[in-house]
């Protein structure tokens, strides 16, 4: 091949992970070592590779440009577009590696297969919703599997990475579970003197981070290993979050702050106010902003960290336009769908919609779950002579949401099961005041009903797990009582129920 | 959730957020100032509401559907309003822009019904000036009778010579609008016309009267000014 950019030898290391990540003007980007040792393979055919090898020793990867410069001086005299181009190159040959695994020469792979990939890597740092993954998987009639060991007390939440599950329960043990073969790896008990309320996993599975009502936040390696306590906060940790691609982990609490905690350094970085009550739910995505409920402050913000400020978006209303009202009194639920889109749950089964624009919801269920079933006489009252009427049937409350990053499917649960959910992005032309079409189209979501799996038990906590390309494996951690307290009883087993769900064959 | 034996409905004093359907009740003012440099040490929030603290960055609007932008490093207190109670708006109309400007051509004319009770008012009292023996409430009553005959004696002056001016302009504008050029009256010649047209409509011995009053008016004004010498 007569391709210039074939033939040219190269000193310098490939680029990160192949995927440009920007990086924020506080901290320094950490290395990824896994992905530089995948791409000095010596199998592979070409020879530029052999050149990489040289530099197999040399980890860290700065992101300053000047740094590079001093480092090669054969880019010294380099224009500014020669050097985006080949930064362009190497960022390609980065990805037809990646593409490239069984060991193909790199030369034959697909161009289409790679322009889908420069797709996808545009629309994820776009941050916008890419993957449509709803109407090419079958929900019915999933694998299902249960995992449960003796002596499992309620589980509070549930997290995973790749194969890999983490659960954490009433009873202050820290689980880890494999997924496929429906085993329990290791156990961690005695870190925490409470129980245990969440629990996050960093999207490469490094760090394992758990939150308690004893105040603490405790990091794990991948076999459990504790690496590091924080104290920091004054109340009860009640969720976690990790940025996606990044080992920065977020916190929310039940002291109303949120903090943010760097793990690579192993240390706190600093807190966010503004909550009015004790903060429930947290997510985030691959930029360095979180968003958080504020349980029965009905407000659900979005920190935007860098800028130290917050977007307060209001629930609360009543579910207006329906035969049964129930007011929203807190909003526990969240989870980010992509960077401008992200779904809540709130206690009186509202399942809502969110965009950054507007600070009401775009789009809402009500009674998501459906109602309750209305209590026996023997239930309500403990009085031999009963009220005539019992108390009306109440909307289940949504315990626990998730959603893919960047696709559009969510899943909520509450205790009657999981409902698996899609966001619809549909494109209507923008009117004017008249009704004459304006310039622009205008982006409208909604959620439209997918499948709906009954499980016994309460739904604490779930999360999505990703098998390669053909397979979801929806993981609902189901137990006895309610995550947050003990309002109610099921009869049920604690544990975690596995449900696989397979793509269409064509 | 908080503690297990707590029910899910707290009960204490706890504030409700922004979105009740009453409007937010404001706090005194003058705490608004306290809250200048916030630091994490400074822990006293009793009284601070949440419209103090949600300041949006940047006080500018962007869209009134967007979301609010605010601080997310001013620390807030555990204190939360429950049930907020509507603050009652208290207006004076005097000091109001909605009660519009002065215009006392129409105040007098909204309330010229009054002066149709005010003839038969001074009837009343005259009736029991002569009924009273009691010197302290005759005096009393001659006050309030000779008040309210001055007002409306003062009235009915003004209104003449509201009248005499009117009539005057009236017909410097029709000759405006053939042509002329407006000329106005200095008060004096004002004063001279009101004068004159009084004077018409007075019997003669009445207007003898009038002017041996002037006359002994001007006297007295100008014997002021004559030398102590020759004042009589």
């Amino acid at each position: 091949m007569s391709d210039p950019f074939f033939s040219r030898k190269r000193k310098r290391g490939p680029a990160r992970n192949g995927r440009p990540i920007k990086p924020s003007p506080r901290q320094e980007e950490p290395s990824k070592d896994i992905a530089d040792e995948e791409i000095t393979d010596p199998e592979t055919s070409d020879e530029e590779l052999q050149d990489a090898d040289t530099e197999g020793s040399r980890t860290t990867v700065e992101s300053d440009d000047q740094s590079v410069e001093s480092d090669d001086e054969e880019f010294v005299n380099e224009t500014a577009t020669e050097k985006r181009r080949r930064l362009a190159q190497q960022y390609l040959e980065n990805l037809q590696n990646e593409l490239n695994v069984a060991g193909f020469d790199a030369r034959d792979v697909d161009k289409d297969i790679l322009a889908a990939r420069l797709q996808e890597d545009v629309a994820e740092e776009q941050g916008r919703l890419y993957r449509f993954l709803t109407p090419s998987f079958v929900f019915v009639r999933p694998v299902r599997k249960f995992l449960s060991y003796k002596g499992m007390l309620t589980p509070t939440a549930i997290a995973g990475a790749e194969n890999i599950l983490y659960t954490v329960s009433k009873d202050r043990t820290l689980a880890k579970w494999d997924a496929t073969t429906g085993k329990r790896l290791r156990f961690k008990r005695g870190d925490h003197d409470k129980e245990i309320v969440c629990i996050a996993v960093s999207s490469d599975g490094k760090f394992i981070a758990t939150g308690g009502k004893d105040r603490k936040i405790n990091v794990y390696s991948p076999e459990l290993g504790l690496l590091k306590t924080f104290t920091q906060h004054r109340d009860s940790v009640r969720c976690l979050a990790f940025r996606r691609g990044t080992h920065q982990l977020y916190s929310g609490s039940a002291d109303r702050t949120v903090k943010s905690w760097s793990l690579d350094a192993l240390s706190y970085v600093e807190t966010l106010f503004g909550h009015q009550d004790a903060i429930n739910d947290i997510a985030a995505l691959a930029q360095e902003r979180c968003i958080t409920t504020g349980s029965r402050d009905r407000t659900v913000r979005l920190w935007k960290i860098v800028e130290e400020s917050q977007l307060i978006f209001r629930g609360g209303g009543p579910t207006s336009g329906q035969k049964l009202r129930f007011v929203e009194g807190s909003i526990d639920a969240v989870a980010m769908v992509d960077h401008h889109i992200f779904v809540t749950g709130s206690d009186n089964g509202t399942l809502s919609l969110w965009t950054l624009q507007r600070k009401k919801p775009a789009y809402s269920v009500h009674l998501a779950h459906g109602l309750d079933t209305q209590l026996s006489p023997e239930a309500y009252t403990a009085e031999k002579v009963q009220f005539p009427t019992a108390p009306k049937p109440q909307p289940r409350w949504i315990t626990c949401l998730t959603a893919l990053p960047y696709a559009d499917i969510v899943v909520s649960g509450s205790w009657n099961g999981i409902k698996v959910w899609r966001v619809v992005a549909e494109e209507s032309e923008r009117l004017d005041v008249d009704g004459v079409v304006a310039g622009g189209k205008r982006k409208q979501y909604s959620l439209d009903f997918v499948a709906e799996f009954k499980l016994p038990g309460v739904v604490n906590g779930v999360t999505l797990l990703e098998n390669g390309k053909d397979e979801i494996r929806i993981c609902a951690a189901v137990g006895r009582e309610l995550r947050g307290g003990r309002w109610m009883r099921r009869d049920a087993k604690n544990g975690v129920h596995i449900l696989t769900v397979k793509k269409k064959s064509v | 959730m908080a503690e297990n034996t707590l029910p899910r409905s707290t009960i204490t004093a706890m504030r409700m957020p922004e979105n009740s359907v009453f409007p937010r009740s404001r706090k005194p003012e003058k705490l608004n100032k306290k809250r200048k440099n916030v630091t994490t040490q400074q822990q006293n929030f009793e009284h601070q509401s949440v419209p103090q603290i949600e300041e949006p960055v940047g006080k500018k609007r962007v869209s009134k559907h967007a979301p609010q932008e605010v601080s997310a490093k001013r620390p807030v207190s555990r204190f939360r309003e429950v049930i907020e109670v509507p603050k009652i708006v208290r207006r004076d109309p005097r000091f109001e822009s909605l009660s519009g400007k002065f215009d006392e051509a129409q105040f007098r004319k909204n309330y010229a019904f009054l002066h149709t009770y005010m003839d038969s008012e001074l009837q009343d009292i005259a009736e029991r000036i002569k009924k009273t023996k009691d010197t302290n409430e005759m005096q009393n009553l001659q006050r309030e009778y000779q008040s309210l005959d001055s007002k409306l004696k003062a009235s009915k002056r003004k209104d003449f010579e509201r009248d005499i001016l009117k009539e005057r302009e009236k017909n410097e504008r029709e000759l405006v609008k053939q042509g002329k050029k407006p000329f106005y009256l200095k008060k004096a010649d004002k004063r001279k016309l009101i004068l004159t047209k009084k004077f018409s409509e007075m019997k003669s011995s009445e207007v003898d009267r009038a002017i041996k009053r002037r006359r002994k008016k001007n006297m007295s004004k100008e014997r002021k000014q004559l030398p102590f010498s020759r004042r009589d």
